[in-house]
Formats: structure tokens, sequence, C-alpha cells
């Protein structure tokens, strides 16, 4: 009797899980518990690793989520589409991450600068400077990718994370399509100067995301 | 904001919405020459070639997540949908008469009741105080001066017919209506601020001053003003004339 019940709960999931975004929008707004959460957990993730690409910080990458989820369920009326919803979540966990990062940008300490000298006072063997050079690389993609206006950022990031098209990344960002691919091409020609010129005999095929 | 070619031409266009893309532009004849004669295509092309070496790099520096089986995500979800669920009826699922949304209404909501109330106010003061304007005006016993804009005149027969009928009404009590055309509390707000306006020449400075109709002047009234209106509505007949010779000593 129980198994049969799970089953028959397990199918309700199920079938659930397939429905659209707007439909689960709709029902959350009526009240719908169970909707609502079909829109936390399918979204959480893509939101999370986005809000932690920003703060770096599994905690605050979560309260972030939350927050985003709180700011978004207490503005739906705003939204125009709900079949944006999740590309419009993912913009308000970009805002509220850089607000966060804005917040918190004075506590923000040099520590482990006095460490780098002494390590780099070692003579550097040939893979300990291949990494070095990685990881410097590594660096300094961040921080382009950091400093990117803030369009631009989330342009790029939605397009090579959440595999978004441009008119899906134009509605999210309350932009035209045309501004949505020249954020994009903005972004990648900085990103470009950062990584320095392409190896000889790297595939050049692929699209950009 | 369009694309970022200098001479803006449809060609110029077609080729970059391909290129973005990540799609062949050479697999279109028209564009494979354009994209051969134009420099600034030529350069889009070579800085977008370069976007998917740019998508891995970007993508490898991303950090880890916890794995699917994670039970943090499991956490994550439960405290997520609860708070989601209380953001989401306190903002738009609860019935406005329920004190509790009060504070969590959309500012538009709260700026539309307040206007609302501050309406209701307008009328209710301005009411009460066409009432104690008319009763000073009765034990003042002077003739009314015409309204503005009007010339003189020296028939006062546009402000006897109400003058007569407040009297009537002060004499028989407030809440009998014996002439409906004059009576205060039949008056709507337009026809009340009228009627405020022709006897304010004569009405203390106090009381013509906080009625100016405006929702500023509602704003600005505060709860004490508030019980003396309530009061003031209260007053009989007898009542009201002896706040009208009270406010007659007090503007002399």
């Amino acid at each position: 009797m129980i198994s049969s019940q799970l089953k028959l709960l397990k199918g309700s999931m199920a079938a659930d899980d397939d429905t659209p975004d707007d439909v689960l929008v709709t029902r959350a707004q009526r009240g719908d518990r169970v909707a609502l959460g079909l829109l936390v957990r399918r979204h959480q993730r893509p939101l999370f690793a986005l809000c932690l690409r920003y703060v770096g910080d599994l905690d605050e990458a979560a309260d972030l989520v939350q927050r985003s989820f709180e700011r978004a369920m207490a503005k739906i009326g705003d939204l125009r589409d709900a079949a944006v919803f999740r590309s419009w979540l993912l913009r308000i966990g970009a805002h509220l991450s850089l607000n966060h990062l804005r917040d918190h940008a004075r506590f923000v300490s040099d520590e482990g600068e006095d460490e780098r000298p002494t390590d780099l006072e070692r003579p550097l063997t040939p893979p300990a400077l291949e990494r070095l050079e990685s990881a410097e690389a590594s660096a300094a993609l961040r921080d382009a990718v950091q400093t990117l206006p803030t369009k631009q950022r989330m342009t790029l990031e939605l397009r090579i994370y959440e595999d978004l098209s441009f008119r899906e990344i134009a509605a999210a960002l309350e932009i035209s399509e045309g501004a949505a691919k020249v954020n994009f091409h903005y972004a990648v020609r900085k990103l470009r100067a950062t990584l320095g010129p392409e190896p000889d005999g790297a595939s050049r095929r692929g699209r950009g995301r | 904001m369009s694309f970022p070619h200098d001479d803006g031409s449809e060609l110029c266009g077609r080729v970059f919405d391909r290129l973005v893309e990540g799609a062949d532009v050479g697999a279109d004849p028209v564009l494979s020459e354009h994209l051969g004669s134009c420099v600034t295509c030529f350069r889009s092309m070579t800085e977008l070639r370069d976007a998917p070496r740019v998508a891995e790099a970007v993508r490898a520096e991303a950090p880890s997540l916890p794995r699917a089986n994670d039970p943090f995500w499991e956490t994550l979800a439960v405290r997520t949908t609860a708070a989601a669920e209380a953001a989401l009826r306190g903002g738009t699922a609860v019935p406005a008469e329920a004190p509790a949304s009060r504070s969590v209404k959309p500012a538009a909501s709260r700026a539309l009741v307040a206007r609302g109330v501050a309406r209701v106010r307008i009328v209710s003061v301005a009411a009460t105080l066409a009432a104690a304007a008319a009763a000073f005006m009765l034990s003042a016993r002077r003739p009314l001066p015409p309204p503005p804009g009007e010339l003189p005149s020296n028939s006062s027969a546009h402000v006897e017919r109400p003058q007569r009928s407040i009297e009537t009404a002060l004499r028989t009590g407030a809440d009998e209506v014996l002439d409906t055309e004059a009576d205060v509390a039949d008056l709507d707000a337009g026809a009340l601020r009228r009627l405020l306006e022709r006897m304010r020449p004569n009405a203390p400075v106090a009381l013509t001053s906080s009625a100016g109709g405006t929702g500023d002047a509602a704003d600005l009234l505060g709860e004490d003003e508030g019980r003396m209106n309530d009061e003031l509505a209260d007053l009989d007949g007898a009542e009201l004339r002896r706040v009208a010779g009270s406010l007659e000593a007090g503007a002399r």
C-alpha cells in the first residue's frame, strides 16, 4: 500500500519534473509548495554555481541562492514572461552576488602577500615553472573575467555556463539580442587578449560556448 | 546597440550574426566574398574564432561544486523553498485586508492605500470644519461675502438658503435632515469644499489653514486633530453653538 503510494508520488513528481517553468511558476504563485520546490531543485545548482563563481565561498553562495529565490518570489509579478524564469533568476543571482562583493570589498585583505616572495626566492624546477605559469595565467583570466563590465560578464557566463541563446540572454538582461551579441564579442575580445596567442596546431573549430 | 562595424551594412550584420553564433560564414558565398573584402568583418572573425578557446579556459576556472548526491543540495533546497515560500506569501498571495501583509506589500500598494486614507480624512475633516464654520457664521450673524471672482451684491440670496437650513439643522439636531439641499452631512467633498471656500474669509485662521483640501494638508494631520474631529462630529446643535461662540471669542 505504502509502496504503491510512493510509486504514485514518484510518478507525479517525475511528471512534474517535465513541467515547463512557466507552468510551475504559475502554480507556485497560487501557493503550490510542490511546484515551488521543483523550481528550487531545478535551478538551485546552476544558480549556486554562478554565485560561487562570483563570491568563491560555498556558504556565501548558498546564502545568495536563498536570497535570489526570495527576491525572485517577492518580485515574481514583475516577470513578464515566465518562460524566461531561469535566466531571470540567474540575473537576480548575479546582481545579488555583485552587490555582495561590493558590500564586502572592505574586508578583502592582503593576507598571503607576504609569503609569496619567500616562495619565489627558491629556484624553480621546470615542472614547477610550468605550474606557476599556469597558475598565473589562471589568475589573470579570473581577473580579466571579474573586471569585465557587468553586462559583458553576465552575457559571457550565461552563454558559456548556462548555454543560453542570445535571445534568452537578451530577455534575461532586458537588452536587445544585438546588444547581447556585441557584449559577448567584446568580452571574448578582452579575454582573448589576456589568454595570448593561440598555440600552434590547436583546433579552431567549435562554437563559442 | 548595434554590431560594432564601421559601415553598418546589412552584409556586415549578417556576417557578425554568423560569427558570434559560431556558424560557418564560408557556407554562404555572398558572405564569404564580403568577408574577404571587409577589414572590420575579418577582424571580428579573427576575434570570435577564439571564442571556443576562451570558453574552454573560462570553464576550466570554474570552482568545483558538491556532488549531485551530496546532502548539501537537499539541505539547500529545503531552506531555499521555505524562504521562497515565505517571500511569495508575503509579496503577493496575502489578501489585502490581512494586517500581517501590510509591512511586506509592494510600495505602490502602500502608497495607494495611504492616498485612499488621506482622501477619506480630507472629506471627514472638511465636513467637520464646514459644520464648525457654519455654526460660527450663524452665531456671528454676519452677511457672507460673495464667492471670489463674483461682483459684490447686496442680495445674499445665494447664501441665505443654506444659512436658514443650517440654522434649522442646528436647532433640531445634526442628524435630523429637514432640508436636504443644505444639510452639510449630505454634501459631497466638492460641495463641502465650495461651501468652505465661501466661509473661509470669515472663519478663524486656525480652522481654514488646516482645511486646504490638499493631500499634503491631510498628511500633516496628527492623531490629536483626528480625535478633535471625531469629537466635533459627535456634538449636537447646542454644543456646536457653544463651540462656535468660543471660536468667535477666540477670533476676536
